[in-house]
């Protein structure tokens, strides 16, 4: 391998590794604090991808199609929750944005965003696609919350099937590609390194920034923080589990539809790549030893290059390679650790 | 004097088994209510219950209103706070942060969330010099100041103590027990669990004395003390003053 291809290779690599971490950290929030194996993230980029896409066609957002059923379908279990117990709301967070969802989706299918602005795509792709985490959390997981957490596995495991299961109709088996977002070529000094890297990397320095700011210098963030450090204890001091939850996925999936964002201009997104990718980021979040968010985002860049440098020197093997990166670490961890954290008896 | 908690026919369920059995009690606005008993009698159970953290039947009228079925984090927001036997703490945050946290079910600004937390430093000034510290960091007895502390942050009207003095050393029990007289002298109306009857009985005013999941009626503190089957059973052999 000369300079130039390794150059070439790490480019890629890192630019695949911020999409990897940014799924990693998403996953790993949501683990912490709602005890889920969110592989559902996956389907978030590949909708954040898709929906920039069909934005940037001028086409109806297919997302809609998704986002307008899911609040019907939770407005509808509130509404028997109504009935069935006394003490519930009729006015709550939970029907708040299952409306707001309704208004977006009928926005977007009636008023498709026209122009060229980039800032419009992206906030149409935003609005779209953060919904869908705490409406997802209030149907189908909110009432399952102090089940194990292999259960809660099963759980994600189904929403992920029906969520591709419908994509497959709704977007068909070709790939999107979204235009550029940024052009070009930056000069640093002999290296050419092509715009839409550094846009990535800003970006992704942008959003942990922001997410470390939110959880040690707020207090919304903090007691997201406290279900994830002691969740009796979080419950004791009065934080309410169904908010933490839905916000947990909430900033999950506003992290997907970013990622997606990300990823449309690099490579093709088919109805079915958002499993492969989330399996990469658990795979970082697990190398980085499912505890620390810096661990997690350092492991999965880590991923990310070994994945690219894998697709050179054996390309058959590529995902074999990186996800017999978690042998090595799983061995690590059952001979540190007697038992698994997490897996709380008697809750 | 008028009943800030009712208690009937509780019971609390782990599994199959029946860790507390129809238990009825009272908590009286301003005064400490203690339940004393063996360990394992089901006192945690029925706190737990109580708090809505365990499966449990039954009802509870929490200053004239039927709380029963609500999630904790509406209890608490009611001003039902529970300090319990392991503490729970956020291990790797600041002691500040526990405590703001403590906080949460509070409908406060920034400002008053502030004035409490000046409140709690000026009684606990322990707790004021270990605020950068991590909570996991602490001693036992600071643990325990730093959990009282951050239940009384959440303006507590009633306060559910579970064994305070575990695994404290003889003279903290006592600064313990100092402090939940002090606090009922301000006005809280505390129920307190506890395993060294005789101290429980000593601070209360009223007492329950629970076995294998049953509840006693309740009973005065004082002439509890004086029963020779409580005392026999609970206090242990008197020491000679």
């Amino acid at each position: 391998m000369n300079p130039t291809v390794a150059l070439l290779l790490a480019q890629d690599g890192i630019t695949n590794g911020i999409v990897f971490a940014l799924l990693g950290v998403a996953i790993l929030l949501v683990f912490l604090v709602t005890r889920v194996l969110f592989v559902v993230q996956g389907e978030f980029v590949v909708l954040g991808a898709v929906t920039l896409v069909q934005v940037q066609r001028g086409e109806v957002a297919g997302a809609a199609w998704l986002l307008m059923p899911l609040a019907l379908l939770c407005l509808v279990l509130s509404a028997i929750q109504f009935v069935r117990e006394r003490n519930s709301r009729l006015w709550s967070l939970q029907n708040g944005i299952c409306l707001l969802a309704l208004a977006i989706g009928l926005c977007a299918t009636f008023y498709p965003p026209a122009g060229k602005s980039a800032w419009l795509q992206i906030t149409t792709v935003v609005c779209l696609i953060t919904p869908m985490g705490p409406l997802l959390y209030w149907t189908a997981f909110r009432n399952i919350c102090r089940s194990s957490i292999l259960t809660l596995l099963f759980a994600a495991m189904c929403v992920h099937y029906v969520l591709q299961g419908l994509m497959l109709p709704l977007f068909g088996p070709e790939g999107f590609r979204a235009l550029p977002l940024v052009r070009g070529r930056i000069d640093f000094g002999g290296i050419w390194l092509s715009a839409q890297l550094i846009f990535m990397l800003c970006v992704f320095l942008l959003l942990t920034t922001a997410l470390w700011l939110v959880f040690h210098h707020t207090l919304p963030g903090k007691a997201l923080r406290a279900v994830s450090i002691n969740r009796v204890g979080a419950r004791l001091v009065g934080i309410s589990s169904d908010i933490a939850g839905a916000a947990a996925f909430g900033l999950a999936s506003l992290i997907g539809a970013v990622s997606g964002i990300l990823i449309a201009p690099l490579s093709n997104v088919y109805y079915d790549s958002g499993f492969l990718l989330a399996l990469k980021g658990f795979v970082g979040c697990v190398v980085g030893g499912l505890a620390s968010f810096p661990l997690a985002a350092l492991g999965a860049l880590l991923t990310g290059l070994l994945d690219s440098f894998a697709a050179f020197y054996a390309s058959a093997l590529k995902d074999s390679i990186v996800f017999a990166l978690l042998v090595p670490m799983l061995l690590y961890m059952s001979v540190t650790q007697i038992s698994g954290r997490g897996e709380e008896a008697g809750e | 004097m008028s009943t800030l908690m009712t208690v009937s026919r509780l019971d609390v369920r782990y599994g199959q088994k029946l860790a507390v059995n129809q238990a009825c009690l009272d908590v009286a606005a301003g005064t400490i209510t203690t339940i004393i008993g063996a360990n394992g009698a089901g006192k945690t159970s029925l706190l737990s219950g109580l708090m809505g953290l365990a499966a449990r039947s039954g009802s509870i009228v929490f200053q004239g209103r039927d709380v029963s079925d609500e999630p904790p984090e509406s209890k608490v927001r009611r001003g039902m706070i529970l300090v319990p036997e392991r503490r729970e703490l956020f291990g790797s945050m600041s002691v500040q942060d526990n405590l703001l946290l403590g906080a949460m079910a509070v409908k406060a600004t920034r400002h008053s969330r502030r004035d409490r937390l000046d409140l709690v430093y000026k009684k606990y000034p322990r707790l004021s010099e270990r605020r950068t510290q991590q909570a996991g960091t602490l001693s036992g007895g600071e643990r325990q100041m730093l959990a009282l502390g951050r239940a009384l942050m959440g303006n507590p009207r009633l306060l559910m103590l579970d064994e305070p003095s575990l695994g404290l050393a003889p003279n903290f029990v006592n600064q313990m027990f100092e402090w939940i007289v002090g606090l009922r002298e301000e006005g809280m109306s505390i129920l307190l669990i506890e395993q060294n009857a005789r101290l429980a009985l000593d601070v209360a005013q009223y007492a329950y004395v629970m076995r294998q999941g049953e509840i006693s009626p309740r009973a005065d503190a004082a002439e509890m003390r004086s029963r020779e089957d409580i005392a026999a059973q609970y206090l242990g052999p008197r020491r000679k003053a």
